[in-house]
């Protein structure tokens, strides 16, 4: 095994992922040529270095309690909206219940009050009259009374 | 109400166990710790919400990095304009009780990792923190990612060729 060679196999040795005969043959060349075991020691070392460097930097805290808070916060608000949703589904859904319980039950009373109304007690003032021509004469004669009085009102206003 | 309290208690520990390894995972798409601490939280936040698919042990830890790389890549996209900042900044590394010189001497090679890698794109950073520090395979890299072997390996080797150079322009 020559030098390229050898290189050429740093990396599938450093994984293992030689067959026993190539990899005694690189180990071989390693231990007679001082080149090579120069380079590979450059490997591992960097290799090292960069696990040292990464390894040695940990948090500046404990990140459970942050992550905790985070997630409880985020529930409440979570819970929030819901809650909110909710309520505003359950109270469209009461209305619109409601109605439907409570309009039959309203509607022929407002209907008969309606009805009451303008068929019964709108005709009234109509009806008395109609059945005491004294009545209406007697109004008809407060009517007069009440324009003439009206009038000298009004002349007097303008005039004095 | 009681159930869900309950549910979050054990939740909580399961972020206790894994938030190191995942802010790991994180630290090195990222590259800055306050970007790495938001991935991890919203990794966590996102796993909650998904707790329907919650499994046990490996197979929860495994979907957990998923989430996390996921999590990092988007990350970074939607920060195009910090991207060449994050790496470049330098963090301290952590004093680990060793001589002056020494530490001295790391932190040169931490603030020459972190501009090597800094020239990596995302993906590529991504493939290498599962390789080398999460020591996934190639199957399970491409699985995860959903990209051929292939391209795996070339990501890997282009990252590993980007790496060693820190060690050759030591001296
Ligand atoms: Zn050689």
């Amino acid at each position: 095994m020559n030098c390229d060679d050898c290189r050429e196999l740093f990396y599938e040795y450093l994984d293992n992922e030689l067959d026993d005969m190539v990899r005694q043959r690189v180990e071989r060349h390693l231990g007679e040529c001082r080149v090579c075991r120069a380079e590979w020691q450059e490997i591992t070392e960097a290799l090292a270095s960069y696990r040292n460097f990464v390894t040695t930097v940990s948090p500046g805290r404990d990140l459970t309690e942050d992550v905790l808070a985070n997630l409880s916060g985020q529930e409440r608000r979570q819970a929030t909206v819901s809650f909110l949703f909710l309520g505003v589904a359950f109270m469209g859904i009461l209305m619109f219940v409601g109605m439907c319980i409570l309009l039959p039950l309203v509607y022929p009373i407002l209907r008969v009050g309606l009805d009451l109304a303008i068929n019964n007690l709108l005709p009234i003032p109509a009806i008395m009259l109609m059945a005491f021509p004294a009545a209406k004469t007697a109004s008809l004669i407060l009517l007069g009374l009440a324009l003439l009085l009206m009038t000298w009102a009004t002349r007097r206003a303008i005039l004095y | 109400m009681r159930a869900r309290d309950g549910d979050k208690q054990s939740f909580g520990r399961l972020v206790q166990q894994f938030q190191s390894r995942i802010f790991a995972i994180a630290y090195g798409i990222i590259g800055r710790r306050e970007d790495a601490e938001d991935i991890t939280q919203e990794t966590f936040i996102k796993a909650y919400k998904a707790i329907g698919n919650l499994q046990t042990g490996v197979a929860f830890y495994r979907w957990l990095v998923q989430i996390a790389v996921n999590t990092g890549i988007n990350y970074k996209k939607s920060l195009t304009t910090r991207q060449s900042v994050s790496f470049a900044e330098i963090n301290e590394p952590l004093f680990q009780g060793e001589s002056p010189e020494a530490y001295m001497e790391r932190r040169e090679s931490f603030a020459r990792l972190q501009a090597m890698l800094s020239e990596l794109s995302p993906e590529h950073r991504v493939v290498l923190v599962l390789r080398e520090i999460e020591g996934l395979a190639y199957d399970e890299i491409a699985d995860m990612l959903q990209i051929p072997l292939g391209t795996v390996k070339s990501r890997i080797n282009h990252a590993r060729d980007k790496l060693r150079r820190i060690v050759t322009f030591k001296g």
